[in-house]
């Protein structure tokens, strides 16, 4: 089995964020999903590129949807994770679990 | 909102039209909580991001291809500047040379100055159009990358020149914040590359 390839930390919390939102994922409600969460508030710009990246080596898929009026007659653009970019997220994660295991941080409940 | 043609025209000079129609949406559907000056400024750091993420993808290239671009721009301008010049001896040659010295005083110097300038610069102009078309030819899909690196390598050698030059440090500083503005010149450099771009989508 080939070794999951590694992410960035903003690259994880995007694939993070399309995961929870599962079939409503789209440029909006990503970066709404990441401010709710995390109290950050990305540029577009740093989205929109992490995205392209993202579909480029394969850990996502995009395709588009209906245009829609309060849009002004333009479609969206829905993301769905791959199963490479899933064994990218389970990586990291269980990298950052093997990490914490034994250490005690202040403002984390468990760790 | 009026004029989100323009952005999305914008925007799909660095993305694909259907892509850049997409964002658009996403930012039209914050600007009532947002507001039009965050949908602009939006607009110009996402192509600018995505611009750069054209560049880095693959720098070597594109940095080479910016260098060649400038150096092609430099050759280009020198021959055009020597067939005026060749152009112009030869006009010196025919027409009587006190006629011309009385025109050259009718006129003015700094008349004569300023439609040299004028004439040196629609040179650059075209030659940087020429070379833009050319570079956009080499980088299919991201056109606009090998003229962003053109651009960082004149400002580099501007920057360069100004710093390197034995004058006081202050007239330094004002000269590489000169060089900063030759960014507007490298203007047509973009509209040949923008001019490629057009086609290559309308023939899609």
């Amino acid at each position: 089995m080939k070794t999951a390839p590694l992410l960035g930390e903003f690259e994880q919390i995007v694939l993070l964020a399309i995961l929870r939102l599962d079939d409503d994922a789209y440029g909006v409600t990503i970066r709404d999903e990441i401010a709710a969460r995390t109290d950050r508030d990305p540029s577009p710009g740093a989205l929109y590129t992490t995205l392209d990246r993202m579909d480029e080596k394969g850990l996502v898929t995009s395709r588009f949807g209906q245009p829609t009026p309060e849009r002004g007659g333009r479609a969206k653009r829905y993301f769905r994770v791959t199963a490479k970019g899933e064994a990218a997220v389970a990586r990291a994660q269980r990298d950052y679990q093997q990490l914490l295991q034994g250490l005690k941080l202040r403002g984390v409940g468990h760790a | 909102m009026r004029s989100t043609r323009v952005a999305e025209w914008m925007l799909s000079q660095v993305t694909t039209p259907q892509r850049a129609e997409a964002i658009i949406g996403d930012l039209l559907e914050k600007v009532p909580v947002r507001g039009a000056l965050w949908f602009w400024w939006s607009v110009g750091t996402t192509a600018a991001a995505l611009v750069w993420h054209d560049v880095t993808a693959n720098p070597l290239r594109t940095l080479g291809l910016g260098l060649i671009g400038f150096v092609l721009v430099f050759a280009l301008f020198s021959l055009l500047v020597l067939l005026a010049l060749v152009a112009f001896v030869a006009v010196i040659g025919l027409v009587d040379q006190q006629r011309l010295a009385g025109l050259a005083q009718s006129v003015g110097h700094g008349w004569l100055r300023s439609a040299v300038s004028l004439a040196s610069w629609c040179v650059l102009a075209m030659a940087q159009f020429q070379v833009g078309r050319w570079l956009a030819r080499r980088s299919p899909d991201h056109e606009l990358a090998p003229c962003v690196a053109f651009t960082l390598v004149g400002l580099t050698v501007s920057l360069a020149l100004a710093i390197a030059s034995p004058q006081p440090a202050l007239q330094a500083i004002r000269d590489a914040m000169s060089a900063a503005l030759l960014v507007v010149l490298d203007l047509p450099l973009y509209a040949g590359a923008v001019s490629v771009r057009r086609k290559r989508l309308v023939s899609r």
